[in-house]
């Protein structure tokens, strides 16, 4: 029985090793966007300056706050060129 | 000049990107592979068969089936263009995952990331046609029918979240929508509402 739980515990501490961030969490990682998904594990869902317009010279951006604290996601920087 | 698609810009446009990503239209009613696909699902209660054969649009390998006729008028000829657009981006990630299929079928987790990466571009495509956002939450329910459980669904709805407010801000992210709008700017540049490019 001790050996079971034994393995249980480690089991379990495996499990939440690979637990990497609380889903629906969002991080920039340069101009990359991540999601944390449902199995805990972040995943790339943007990058941020790849996006096209909506002008030629338009610029976009990672935001850790995009849309209020720790929500991230692609702003488009106002007045923005890529010069 | 009107702006609106006809059958014959929507059948170029699928015979151009099928081309390009080398694949073909299959009728997937008539094909014995997606009736054993559409068992088989069922089986895994992953998808109920008729729903499967008659409602969704299925890519393996090379080969886009579709439970309808190109440019015919049974689903509007804006949703041909993002159904086809969607396809290829799963075509996109199967060849950046010789795993792709089998991950995609087993794994719930993955099924969801890859489902909404797709649908961003369904987002991006109504967006160029009509300037209008999905309704992303429905957009994320629809995929309960894909085997999906709540926590999926939540991660999936924020995720076409994020996205929407780029594409509302006229932004396009998705390299097949990227392609897909150059070449339908430039074949009929009086139809799409993003003209930019």
């Amino acid at each position: 029985m001790v050996r079971f739980s034994i393995i249980l515990l480690f089991l379990a501490t495996l499990l939440y090793a690979c637990e990497e961030c609380e889903p629906e969490e969002t991080k920039c990682e340069g101009d990359k966007l991540y999601l944390c998904y449902s199995d805990g594990q972040w995943e790339k869902i943007d990058d941020c300056d790849d996006i096209w317009g909506p002008e030629e010279d338009s610029v976009w951006i990672c935001d850790e706050d995009a849309f209020g604290e720790d929500e991230g996601g692609c702003v488009l920087l106002d007045g923005g060129t890529n010069d | 000049m009107t702006r609106r698609l006809t059958p014959e810009l929507v059948k170029k446009f699928h015979i151009h990107m099928c081309n390009k990503y080398d694949m073909k239209i299959m009728d997937k009613e008539d094909a014995w592979e997606m009736q054993l696909v559409g068992k088989a699902l069922d089986m895994m209660k992953i998808q109920d068969k008729d729903d499967f054969l008659n409602r969704y649009a299925t890519t393996i390998g090379n080969r886009i089936y579709l439970p309808y006729e190109v440019g015919s008028y049974d689903i509007s000829l804006d949703n041909q263009i993002g159904t086809l657009c969607h396809e290829l981006h799963h075509k996109r990630q199967a060849d950046r995952d010789s795993f792709f299929e089998i991950k995609y079928l087993l794994d719930k987790d993955y099924r969801a990331h890859k489902e909404a990466r797709a649908l961003t571009v369904n987002l991006e495509m109504h967006w160029w046609y009509c300037g209008k956002l999905y309704n992303t939450d429905m957009l994320a329910e629809s995929l309960r029918s894909y085997a999906l459980e709540d926590r999926h669904i939540r991660v999936v709805k924020k995720h076409l979240k994020i996205h929407a407010a780029i594409v509302k801000q006229g932004g396009v992210e998705n390299t097949i929508s990227k392609q897909s709008i150059r070449w339908l700017n430039r074949r009929a540049p009086n139809v799409g509402v993003i003209r930019s490019r």
